[in-house]
């Protein structure tokens, strides 16, 4: 094979077929072509977990197939679809028409930020099913069709839909930026949802919400594993601190149900924010219990239908009415607080078996959640703070320096952003704020919500990721940064790839994988404890690190 | 004028045509985006494509500088090695330098100084073979970092996985079946 001259070569990254999007294309965009390769795409449901939930067309497909094997009528099946949404959520409706496209959500999208596609501008991919819905529904579709770009539903239209539905974290930054408030999220839900109707799912998110059906939580995990799991945290407790915590498990009369993601108790680092929480519980005395059936906070139902959405939420409340709690306490996670915030009341709501929550220990009623009767762990935290309930030693935190940052859901969707860092202010010496214009409203995705989260697609979380790591490094090279702390399980997995990925290791330990490492804001909350009964002169951290005490400081 | 003289005084100037190339491989759309704004946090990839040439391109003009693996340039090839390109094509770029040198010395009425662009031709190809160790390092840090999750346990969460008392139960499935397969041919004898 002849060895090809540069000038070819950087033609070919310009021209040709590439491995993200199919192409980088010069064309109009209504005329370019979705090409799926192996990288490009999450692999897509087996047909098992779609037929578990009763959805249709469950087969063995493959993206990089020509014939994606549709069923007969799938055109009428998706325009109905879509008809019918049109008719049961306005917002959809107000969504397909008031965009003006006057481009301020372009360059807002992570998605394209990381990976330069126009497609992945939110107007743009929203634009993907307005062209379709223009066509079809709007009034005076026939005048100007093709000027005004209207499709009718084809293959080509399907595929791209697959494609880009699956590159948008349903962040909602581009929301925050929208002079009419139009959430992209929400048209990314949308086309997700027409997509199942035809059997087009992927499976990284039809698996954990069926196990999340089946077991409770998204690893499948049954009672006595979930148990068992919180029980060697408390033996890590005991070797640490030489404290006893006693958690109890779906403990009727209880007065609080505490509901975490199930990865706080299965997969580092969370485990260490699960520990930072069984501390905090012991410190004050609270009477709380876990529940072994609802024992994911994490609502994969987000991600694929309202219903889905509904049922896994309805959950956490059915395990509420039977344990006969008095309120919920939710741990730290991300999309579970917009479900919460956005959706539970209108699907679930309002929760009236329950009392609207009032910390037994400070007496503070939390009335905005009134309605829901779920409060934010870190509400609870700063809350407990306020009131100077807690014994807290900044200084078990001294060998950190962290920067926040704020989970999109947690910050756009229920407005948590003072609370975790009045946490921040309290148990860490110092930390530092990153760029202005990537933390609050503004916070960047971590690149690998919304079930993007799966190892086959790294490239593509890495590229997504890239505006959220940026902001880190800055903060890093200019404050010296070496913790992202945060309040969202989904962040502290994918964060720690991303923090390894564009933050390796500068420094001598050979076990450290990167220089930033991701931190519940309850771990370090629990590292802070000065716990009744501890040890004397205790040496380590949650992590079993060594403290940075002030005789080793000096 | 030395060569190198020539390539300081014209740094922008060259800097931003070879910009252009590389930003050249996008749409025109993102191309005016990443081009346009200059705030890091609003445009990584522009930011980090623009400060990573100027820290390649300084060294290449610094006859006596030799470290081509530099801060800015590895987190451009960070950038380039999760994008869904060739690894010939994504170092490539180094070697848009050299027409644009070489245009510049005729337009300037330089190209006396052959011999200097020779040399410097050969920093960029050293700087291209440096440059494709710094790709597969990056490369080879994905790799690693997908170990990570699994050894972390983190998989659990980023990759759809079994529980473990349900790979028992397979495990278990499984012997049973390969009992009953080694146990046929007795049965038949």
């Amino acid at each position: 094979m002849a060895i090809p001259k540069v000038e070819e070569l950087r033609h070919a990254v310009a021209n040709e077929p590439n491995l993200f999007t199919g192409a980088i294309p010069k064309k109009d965009w209504q005329d370019s072509f979705t090409e799926f390769k192996e990288g490009n795409f999450a692999y897509p449901a087996k047909p098992e977990m779609v037929e578990y939930h009763k959805f249709p067309n469950p087969r063995i497909w493959s993206p990089t197939d020509d014939d994606w094997k549709l069923p007969d009528g799938w055109e009428d099946i998706i325009l109905q679809g879509l008809k019918e949404r049109l008719g049961k959520f306005r917002s959809l409706k107000v969504f397909m028409d008031i965009c003006v496209r006057c481009g301020a959500c372009a360059d807002k999208c992570h998605f394209f930020l990381g990976t330069g596609d126009p497609k992945n501008m939110p107007v743009l991919r929203a634009e993907l099913l307005r062209s379709v819905y223009r066509n079809e529904f709007s009034v005076g579709r026939k005048i100007l069709s093709k000027m005004q770009g209207n499709r009718p539903m084809t293959v080509k239209v399907l595929k791209e839909w697959f494609m880009y539905a699956y590159q948008c974290t349903e962040c909602r930054r581009c929301s925050v930026f929208c002079p009419y408030g139009i959430d992209t999220a929400e048209v990314t839900m949308m086309l997700r949802e027409l997509l199942h109707l035809v059997g087009v799912g992927i499976n990284w998110i039809l698996e954990p919400a069926a196990n999340s059906n089946r077991t409770g939580n998204h690893m499948g995990l049954q009672p006595h594993t979930f148990k068992e799991n919180i029980g060697y945290l408390v033996d890590d407790i005991k070797d640490i601190t030489g404290v006893d915590v006693h958690p109890t498990f779906n403990r009727k009369g209880a007065e609080i149900l505490f509901i975490t993601p199930s990865a706080d108790v299965f997969a580092e680092p969370g485990i260490y924010t699960a520990m930072g929480y069984l501390l905090l519980f012991e410190h004050i005395g609270l009477d709380y219990t876990f529940s072994t059936y609802a024992s994911e906070g994490g609502n994969f139902g987000l991600f694929t239908s309202n219903e889905m959405m509904k049922k896994l939420n309805a959950k956490m409340y059915a395990e509420a009415k039977r344990l006969g709690v008095k309120w919920i306490l939710g741990g730290e996670c991300g999309h579970m607080w917009r479900v919460l915030h956005q959706y539970m009341d209108t699907m679930n709501g309002p929760a009236d078996f329950l009392e609207v929550p009032k910390s037994p220990i400070t007496g503070t009623v939390f009335d905005n959640a009134k309605s829901t009767k779920m409060v934010h762990i870190s509400e609870f935290t700063a809350d407990l703070i306020k009131h100077n309930k807690l014994k807290l030693d900044p200084q078990r935190n001294a060998h950190r320096v962290p920067t926040f940052h704020d989970s999109c859901n947690p910050a756009r969707a229920m407005g948590l952003m003072d609370e975790p860092r009045y946490i921040l202010d309290h148990v860490v010496p110092k930390w530092y704020e990153m760029n202005e214009n990537c933390i609050r409203e503004k916070t960047y995705c971590c690149g690998s919500g919304t079930g993007l989260n799966t190892g086959e697609i790294m490239e593509l979380r890495m590229r997504a990721g890239l505006p959220r790591a940026n902001a880190v490094q800055d903060v890093n090279q200019r404050f010296g940064v070496n913790c992202l702390a945060n309040v969202c399980a989904i962040d502290r997995a994918t964060l720690t790839a991303l923090m390894e990925y564009w933050l390796p290791p500068t420094g001598d330990d050979p076990m450290a994988t990167t220089d930033v490492p991701v931190a519940g804001i309850s771990e370090l909350v629990g590292n802070a404890l000065i716990m009744d009964g501890e040890i004397e002169n205790r040496d380590q951290g949650l992590r079993f690190e060594e403290l940075v005490t002030a005789e080793t400081e000096g | 004028m030395r060569l190198q003289e020539l390539l300081t005084k014209k740094r922008e100037y060259l800097l931003g045509c070879w910009e252009d190339i590389i930003l050249g491989e996008y749409q025109k759309q993102t191309f005016r985006i990443f081009k346009q704004q200059k705030d890091q946090f609003a445009n990584p990839v522009g930011h980090k494509i623009r400060v990573g040439l100027a820290e390649l391109y300084d060294v290449l003009v610094d006859e006596s500088d030799e470290e081509v693996d530099t801060p800015a340039l590895k987190d451009l090839l960070k950038v380039r090695a999760v994008q869904p390109i060739s690894a010939s094509a994504a170092v490539a770029f180094v070697f848009d330098l050299k027409p644009l040198v070489e245009d510049l010395c005729k337009k300037e009425g330089m190209d006396s100084l052959y011999k200097e662009f020779l040399a410097f031709c050969a920093r960029v190809d050293a700087a291209a073979l440096a440059m494709f160790d710094i790709f597969s390092t990056c490369r080879h840090k994905v790799y690693q970092i997908r170990l990570n999750e699994l050894k972390t346990g983190r998989h659990i969460i980023t990759d759809s996985t079994k529980c473990s008392s349900q790979v028992m139960r397979e495990d278990m499935a499984d012997s049973i079946r390969n009992r009953t397969t080694t146990t046929k041919p007795n049965e038949e004898r």
